[in-house]
């Protein structure tokens, strides 16, 4: 009875702490902190992933989504947002996050095939049914009287690769003369009346709200809208060149060691390189790194001279502090309502 | 002839004057209007969409943007998405007190309680409490907790805080209707050590509490308990468990809302200790005390049943502690060792005279004073009265005492020096400026059966203890 009465508080204590255990949830829970368009595709990959890891390990799953600019998406993880896989725009989002939060190793790229980027797109145009302003090349989007829409590159991952896709086609126009291009970009972004945070937020100008003569945006933007909004109200068109855009993906190392997720973080994203995961990307206007995969829905995918941003600039550390750092080209050309 | 053809022209002028337009536009003309009025309708949408985007973006700076709030609620420092938040509160008492008895505590001004809450939230589970004082110009630290709450009925506690047992003791220090506590208070734990397991069922009628603590919380009327302290002596924990309803809370009788019923049980392990339970009369005093050498087993067990109906301007309050505690007296080869039964019982009544309505967490004025205005703040009548028996055993002497000598030094208290007995009746009233500011006066008239007061050495009796006649007031502000 003493025995009993020395350790029956220890005992309820051990209890209550297994309580407590027990109130918090068995399932895992994964946040994938994404880009703005890709709302689409990972609530398609999503419902899959989920489907394989219970079929494969009896686990229940559930991916939660947040969706923004890159740029803000980015700043958000390292302010703290508890990511254990970010799905950014480009490279040098996740770099950020890397060098500035050290959430995650720098070599993070060379983890998974591909430099971490599981499928790829571009930019192209998505106009007004019948093409009414007669936008045919990145020549007519500078016309004086053209209304341009296009996302904000200081928050827009997005709105970078069109920058720049903008910039390298007048480079390479101009016998790579940067003070031409410089003037070309000056113009393009004098035809903006509305930068949007994000990608998703520019379609919903143009498409939803009636603004502008053409919009620059993802490819797999642009076929989504036509799709959801109608055939009979858009059409897309390709330019003469664009760049290749190769949105990168990440486990965030810190944050899956201190939650537990690392195995089906991991098993995630590798989910994206594998049959299934490339299908879902094809079907929703991304292109697939698969070749067979490619194949079989390149009638989809138009055909399109595409250069990468090492060639024509020289990677992405070098264009974020020359472009869109604060006091860089962009904040020199564009002044807004000017 | 003439007339017809006359006819005839103005008939051919009037259709001709009808097949031409009042006014004739070029279509160049038409197309300019056209794209002017495309070009308004693109500006307008511009604008509109700009607007949309620059709440978004507010909205969202919102969520970053950290949230000073200063109000009568007291200062609070919100994060922009409200997830997290600081809050300070506090009250100060300042009382004065009029003895009016022989052989009373000198009046004296003091600062009864002077405290400040700091509390806060971070993230969508996790509280504290950490509530310093200077009560009676003495450092030191009431609430102290962590909270875990996971779900309404199921929360976790850690740390040092009240424990749940009293009913007038739960209540906060700055919500009581007379200045100072009755003598259940007295009987029933304080602050302790522990961890407790809590929450909200039945429809969020029904509270339970059940905690495991360091069980060395005597009671008395203050922090650390009249006769010991918050440290704990041995290994063994005690434990209480509390359940209180209020069955009627969410149906459609007004008058039985207010009701709320409970029981408490306590199994302190105090370890041996030369204290005690023992309460206090509301001028603080101890009218009982064992005598020298006394040990007080480490088991004491305490339960009360314990309720309150408030409706409208109209409250009464009552409860009844009971405490069982093993007492042990040794004189030589004698040993007393006694199980002492005590208890206590009070019944508070409140009305409050302006039509504002009352409740176990206070009094919210519905016309706060005002200068000019009809304002007047509320005014509540209080009335109580309260009992504390001492059980008779603690005058017996141990069994085979046989002279005087060997019951005097075996018996665990003295009439000399304890009570059997204490009546208090208490009268009172209590006007709220505001919700923050209050004046509170009342009378308490404590009278006592069985000793501790003059011994005739003649009649080799001793007659009760002088009957304590207080007049309290307290000023208090409390955010």
């Amino acid at each position: 009875m003493k025995m009993f009465k020395k350790f029956w508080p220890h005992a309820a204590f051990a209890g209550l702490l297994l309580a407590t255990g027990v109130a918090q949830a068995a399932d895992v829970e994964l946040l994938n902190v994404s880009y703005d368009p890709t709302r689409e595709l990972y609530q398609d990959f999503n419902a899959a992933f989920a489907k394989e890891w219970q079929a494969k390990t009896g686990d229940k799953v559930t991916i939660k989504q947040s969706h923004g600019g890159s740029g803000k998406q980015a700043r958000a993880v390292i302010d703290g947002l508890q990511a254990d896989v970010v799905t950014l725009a480009l490279a040098y989002d996740i770099d950020e996050i890397a060098d500035k939060a050290k959430l995650l190793p720098k070599d993070w790229q060379t983890r998974l095939p591909n430099n971490s980027a599981p499928y790829t797109s571009t930019i192209v145009f998505l106009v007004r049914k019948g093409n009414p302003k007669h936008i045919k090349d990145w020549d007519d989007v500078v016309r004086p009287g053209v209304s341009v829409i296009v996302p904000n590159p200081k928050t827009s991952g997005g709105a970078r690769w069109a920058y720049l896709a903008a910039y390298g086609y007048a480079l390479r126009k101009n016998g790579n003369d940067d003070a031409k291009a410089r003037d070309f970009i000056a113009r393009l972004y004098k035809n903006v009346p509305v930068l949007d945070s994000g990608a998703r937020g520019s379609t919903t100008t143009f498409a939803e709200r009636g603004i502008g003569d053409v919009l620059l945006t993802w490819e797999n933007e642009a076929f989504l809208a036509v799709k959801e909004l109608g055939s009979d109200k858009f059409e897309i068109v390709v330019p003469s060149v664009s760049i290749l855009a190769e949105p990168p993906v990440a486990v965030v190392d810190k944050v899956v060691d201190k939650r537990g997720t690392r195995k089906v973080a991991e098993a995630y994203l590798q989910y994206l390189y594998g049959e299934e995961g490339q299908e879902i990307a094809a079907r929703n206007f991304y292109r697939p790194r698969d070749s067979k995969i490619f194949a079989k829905y390149a009638t989809q995918f138009p055909k399109i001279n595409l250069f990468t941003i090492d060639d024509v600039f020289g990677g992405w550390k070098k264009v974020q502090i020359t472009h869109f750092a604060d006091g860089g080209v962009f904040d020199q050309i564009y002044r807004p309502g000017k | 002839m003439k007339n017809g053809k006359k006819l005839w022209l103005t008939a051919g002028l009037l259709a001709g004057a009808l097949a031409q337009p009042a006014w004739s536009a070029s279509d160049d003309e038409i197309n300019q209007l056209k794209q002017q009025i495309e070009d308004l309708d693109q500006k307008i949408r511009i604008l509109q969409r700009q607007q949309e985007i620059d709440k978004e973006n507010a909205e969202a700076k919102k969520k970053d943007t950290p949230v000073v709030v200063l109000d009568k609620k007291g200062f609070a420092l919100q994060s922009g998405d409200k997830e997290n938040e600081l809050r300070v509160n506090g009250y100060i008492q300042a009382d004065y007190r009029n003895y009016s008895y022989t052989g009373s505590p000198v009046d004296n001004f003091l600062i009864r309680r002077a405290r400040l809450a700091i509390t806060g939230k971070f993230g969508k589970y996790f509280t504290f409490n950490l509530t310093p004082s200077w009560d009676n110009n003495a450092a030191g630290l009431q609430d102290a907790y962590v909270d875990a709450a996971f779900y309404d009925w199921f929360k976790v506690r850690a740390g040092q805080f009240k424990e749940p047992f009293g009913l007038e003791r739960l209540q906060s220090s700055a919500n009581t209707s007379f200045v100072e506590t009755a003598f259940t208070t007295g009987l029933t734990p304080n602050y302790d050590d522990g961890v407790q397991l809590f929450g909200i069922v039945l429809g969020g009628t029904t509270d339970y509490q059940l905690a495991v603590v360091n069980g060395n919380s005597l009671g008395g009327g203050s922090a650390t308990s009249a006769a010991g302290t918050l440290g704990d002596n041995n290994s063994s924990k005690g434990w209480v468990a509390r359940v209180f309803t209020s069955p009627f809370k969410n149906g459609d009788t007004d008058a039985l809302k207010g009701l709320g019923v409970g029981i408490a049980y306590e199994n302190a392990e105090v370890g041996n200790t030369t204290a005690g339970v023992i309460s206090i009369t509301p001028a603080t005093v101890a009218p009982f005390a064992y005598l020298g050498n006394t040990v007080v087993g480490s088991d004491i067990k305490r339960w009360s049943p314990q309720g309150y109906w408030y409706y409208g301007p109209f409250g009464l309050l009552g409860e009844y502690v009971h405490v069982e505690q093993d007492v042990t007296r040794t004189a030589g080869a004698l040993t007393n060792t006694r199980t002492l039964e005590s208890n206590a019982w009070q019944t508070l009544f409140s009305w409050a005279i302006t039509g504002d309505d009352v409740s176990y967490n206070g009094l919210k004025p519905k016309k706060p004073f005002r200068i000019g205005s009809d304002g007047f703040g509320a005014v509540e009548l209080v009335a109580r009265y309260n009992v504390y028996n001492l059980d008779d055993a603690s005058f017996v002497g141990a069994p085979g005492a046989t002279t005087q000598t060997q019951v005097f030094n075996t018996a665990l208290a003295s009439p000399a020096a304890a009570v059997g007995k204490a009546r208090d009746l208490g009268i009172g009233i209590n006007w709220y400026l505001t919700g923050n500011y209050k004046i509170q006066a009342s009378y308490d008239i404590t009278t006592f059966d069985g000793g501790a007061g003059v011994f005739n050495a003649t009649t080799n009796t001793v007659t009760d203890r002088a009957t304590e006649r207080v007049l309290f007031t307290r000023f208090q502000l409390g955010w």
